[in-house]
């Protein structure tokens, strides 16, 4: 009996533990409490735990005992931890979990910004709607001109923003700056830029107040970042009237490393048989170009690029002399370009993380123009110096050599501190007909910012730039600053401040160096609403210039200028089922008292307002995409300045503003399947409505004569097809697997 | 001596219950967990079922399949939500989850296949994202079958659910998905589970759409 009490003890005592539990219940709500269904509630290092129901309650049984840590986690939110003594009293909580800034929920501090990405869900346009955008035929500045804050500059294929000239935008690729983004370009007759689309994955393009680590851009930046390892090896080519074209890239078997070729010849002559135009042209534009590249994954989390291209460029154009008019002139150019870029990245402990660059460029420029009779000869008489001024020629050579690093380390949530530095070493050497001058720049800079996240809905971002150019030995401080609320439903507003130098053009400094750097401040509004098909945003921007050049009898900075305004983007993707659309609309009031302007006016380049309408459609059923777009700008102002001599002034002698700009692009994408490639059609063709542009006018010497700048030939029609075939093993693999 | 009975049977139902070794209490809770994964039906389920399996994660660090079944219920739950907003923070967790259970069973058919779930998911909450998702999703795919030469049915079950919504110019079709999803059928066929833990999903599913997709041509 003894031994069966015993027996019964001990059963009781294991039996006690055994059943000795907790019930554990409570609510788990946010920060303004609302319940949150789906929370994890468990007690840390066991299994026991519950998930929280539709109306935040939770409720659970363990036998866990003595002290433990009950912990509560949802996606989007801080993990909730909690020391709770476990004996067999229920215990009931109350949870209140705190939002977690993350990418998906919080506050865009870069909302000021358009940003083509796949990856990220706030932006506003996707990479292939810059292939896509009819106007612009694969090029990335084109495609951003049917954005607000852009001007319709047709006679230059650079970004004209905000009130501010072409080359006050400056292009990054990888972070370090590219010194001749675009190909060569006749006066008055654009062309395009160096660098296929395809080349990158990520496309930013700032129309003011951007990060720190970036300068030498007084108006925008175009940030690019290239793409990282191909999915898989592939061979392309490219056909068209206009060119021919091949490449390869091959992705190495292990998956970690890749290299490509490619070449290319383009030759405009059998298309301007085809399509008259208007200047005559002794040499059709033609280009040769060659690219190669490397990527290769140095560890997990380490990437080392590299791409490098050559480029040359001929054409040669005659055009009637514009003060006698039995004279001609012609224009030859020949360029030769060679880019390349290094670019290395690593996670160098769990916060922080390393992007550094390297680049190399150089740029030769060979520009003769001559004045000729009505036999193409050049002309020989007695002429007036301002007309025997037109013969003359130009070399140009200009090297440019980068280094950079930044390091980001990330803080709390989505916090980060940036800093770096950069060292650009510039030589421009020209050589105007006898006279040859050279100019060396060093130019270093160190920046640093902070994103900081007070909260989901409140963010800030404080910069500043140092900068110091031995050319004009001076040392510049820009701040920048960038503060961003969240107001609920996808809305949000900014506001950004900045300073923005930038060394003047190196024509200037060849006959003064003692300039200061030119100057911008930016102060911007932003307000925007996105949705996962709707896209609004307005801005509201005001921008003074300082230290521009201006000269009369001496090269000087006092130069200034503002320009303010208003600008409405909405991209709607749903309204219409399959049809996706935006529109932009811009205002500007902007005047500057620069270069040889007599006072304060208007500059040529600007335009009031500027509207366009970017419209797509893919047809599934026909393998086809249709789209359109409508650009539309005010007229621009034009002016006759002439020196006079007399006071060493200039004068206004006639003035007069353009036609409005209206241009309707179309293009047909069309997919198909050829043998084992896969083909896209293109065709497009811009300004379908020959409509008459006229870019501005200029004066002969006398003022007498004018003669409107208009583009070549009113319509561009492109015609080809692109071929791509992927190389790719697995697909035998699973051949053989099935 | 009836309660004598009674008293050894409790005395040695209790011991065998506290003597349960780790790796039984591991597999009852899979086990538990599967069942509860068998059942979800709406995003409420698969979030629960996935909280589960996470907390079993937690506690077993050698452990890939609570790892990867918490990333199956999570994409599952990304599929299943009404509100496309929903989708990335689900296949944000579901990535999280493959990541671990990858750093565990590295180049696993049935991880690999579930990279792919994710990228099909994320396309669903933009349809922008075909472009350069849709080829990586199918890049998976054929991943996960090279990774299992026996044939994974859940990687031609996802191949062929891609191809079948991809228009014919692309290279996809509905017949061309029919064809590979009757592959699918006939691998879960011969389809051996490694134990009664590890995946062996989909199977019920794969037939049925398999018929839908036959009688809807």
């Amino acid at each position: 009996m003894k031994y069966f009490t015993l027996l019964g003890l001990y059963n009781l005592l294991t039996l006690c533990l055994a059943a000795q539990s907790t019930v554990l219940s409570g609510t788990v709500v946010d920060s303004r409490k609302r319940p949150i269904t789906g929370a994890s509630v468990s007690i840390k290092d066991s299994y026991d735990g519950a998930t929280t129901d539709s109306i935040g309650k939770f409720r659970f049984v363990t036998t866990e005992a003595g002290t433990q840590t009950l912990l509560v986690s949802f996606m989007g939110f801080k993990s909730w931890e909690q020391v709770v003594a476990l004996g067999s009293n229920p215990l009931v909580f109350e949870v209140q979990l705190k939002e977690e800034p993350n990418e998906l929920t919080a506050v865009v501090i870069t909302a000021g910004s358009f940003e083509a990405s796949d990856q990220k869900k706030t932006t506003v346009l996707k990479p292939l709607d810059i292939v896509t955008t009819a106007s612009a035929n694969a090029d990335v500045a084109a495609a951003m001109r049917t954005l607000p804050g852009t001007q319709q500059v047709g006679e230059s294929a650079e970004l004209f923003v905000r009130g501010g000239e072409g080359y006050e935008t400056r292009q990054f690729i990888d972070g370090t700056t590219v010194a001749n983004p675009f190909f060569g370009q006749a006066p008055n007759i654009a062309s395009r830029g160096r660098f296929s689309p395809f080349l990158f994955k990520g496309t930013v393009f700032s129309t003011g107040g951007y990060s720190a680590l970036y300068g030498q851009a007084m108006s925008s930046a175009l940030i690019l970042e290239s793409i990282d390892l191909p999915d898989q090896s592939s061979a392309s080519a490219s056909l068209s009237p206009l060119f021919v074209g091949a490449q390869y890239q091959h992705l190495a078997k292990n998956k970690n490393s890749s290299w490509g070729i490619s070449g290319g010849y383009t030759n405009l002559s059998l298309y301007f048989n085809l399509v008259k135009q208007r200047p005559d042209y002794f040499k059709a534009p033609a280009i040769s170009n060659g690219e190669a590249n490397f990527r290769i994954k140095t560890s997990k989390t380490g990437m080392l690029k590299f791409y490098g291209s050559y480029q040359q460029q001929n054409l040669g154009l005659r055009n009637p002399d514009i003060d006698i008019d039995t004279l001609k002139n012609s224009f030859g150019l020949t360029n030769a370009n060679i880019y390349t870029n290094l670019s290395y990245r690593e996670r160098l402990t769990g916060r922080m993380k390393l992007n550094a660059g390297f680049s190399f460029s150089l740029n030769k420029d060979d520009i003769r123009q001559r004045v000729l009779n009505a036999d193409n000869e050049e002309a020989v008489g007695n002429f007036p110096v301002f007309v025997q001024q037109k013969n003359f020629d130009l070399r140009a050579k200009g090297i440019l050599v980068q280094g950079r690093a930044v390091v980001d380390y990330k803080l709390k949530g989505l916090s980060a501190l940036r800093a770096g530095a950069e060292y650009w070493y510039s030589q421009d050497q020209s050589t105007f007909n006898v006279f040859t001058s050279r100019l060396k720049d060093h130019y270093t800079s160190v920046f640093g910012e902070a994103d900081l996240y007070l909260s989901n809905a409140l963010a800030a971002r404080v910069g500043v730039r140092a900068e110091h150019t031995s050319l004009l030995q001076r040392t510049n401080v820009a701040p920048r600053a960038s503060l961003a609320y969240k107001l609920g439903g996808g809305a949000q507003v900014t506001a950004d401040y900045g300073m923005f130098y930038q060394k003047p053009q190196s024509q200037f400094l060849l006959f003064a160096n003692n300039l200061p750097q030119m100057r911008a401040d930016h102060y911007i509004l932003t307000y925007q609403k996105v949705t996962l098909s709707r896209v609004f945003r307005t801005q509201l921007f005001h921008k003074s210039y300082k230290q521009l050049i201006k000269y009369g009898a001496d090269t000087t900075s006092n130069g200034k200028g503002y320009a303010r305004g208003v600008e409405f983007f909405w991209r709607d993707k749903t309204t219409f089922k399959n049809f996706d659309y935006w529109v932009t609309y811009s205002y500007i009031d902007t005047k500057r008292d620069y270069l040889n302007f007599p006072f304060e006016m208007q500059p040529n380049f600007a335009a009031n307002h500027t509207a366009n309408l970017v419209v797509k459609r893919f047809f599934t059923k026909m393998s086809t995409q249709f789209n359109a777009n409508y650009q539309f700008a005010t007229g621009r102002p034009y002016y006759n300045i002439a020196y006079n001599a007399s006071n060493n002034k200039w004068d206004l002698r006639d003035q007069g503003r353009t036609i409005p700009f209206h241009s309707l692009s179309l293009s047909i994408n069309y997919l198909k399947n050829i043998g084992k490639a896969f083909g896209v059609f293109v065709f497009s063709v811009n300004n379908a409505l020959n409509s008459r542009q006229v870019f501005g006018y200029t004066y002969s010497y006398d003022g007498t004569n004018k003669v409107a700048t208009v583009p070549p030939a009113n319509r561009f029609f492109f015609l080809g097809v692109f071929l791509s075939w992927g190389v790719d093993r697995t697909q035998d693999a699973i051949n053989n697997n099935l | 001596m009836k309660k004598f009975a009674f008293v050894l049977f409790t005395v040695w139902a209790t011991q065998l219950i506290m003597a349960q070794t780790p790796n039984e209490k591991y597999v009852g809770f899979m086990k538990k967990s599967l069942a509860l994964l068998d059942s979800a039906r709406g995003p409420a389920d698969w979030q629960a079922a996935a909280n589960n399996f996470e907390r079993i994660a937690n506690n077993e660090k050698t452990e890939w399949l609570p790892a990867y079944y918490a990333a199956y219920a999570m994409v599952m739950k990304a599929y299943a939500v009404e509100n496309v907003k929903d989708i990335d923070p689900a296949c944000e967790k579901a990535d999280a989850m493959i990541a671990l259970a990858e750093s565990l069973a590295p180049n696993h058919s049935e991880i690999t296949t579930l990279k792919a779930m994710v990228l099909t998911a994320k396309m669903r909450a933009d349809g922008g994202r075909g472009m350069t998702m849709g080829p990586q999703a199918t890049q998976y795919c054929q991943q996960a079958l090279q990774q299992q030469p026996l044939g994974n049915p859940r990687a031609f079950m996802q191949m062929a659910q891609m191809l079948y919504y991809t228009p014919a110019a692309f290279g996809g079709g509905k017949d061309a998905g029919i064809g590979m999803l009757g592959k699918s059928v006939a691998a879960y066929d011969s389809f051996k589970p490694e134990s009664e833990l590890h995946p062996n999903w989909g199977k019920g599913y794969s037939v049925k759409l398999l018929e839908q997709w036959k009688s809807g041509k």
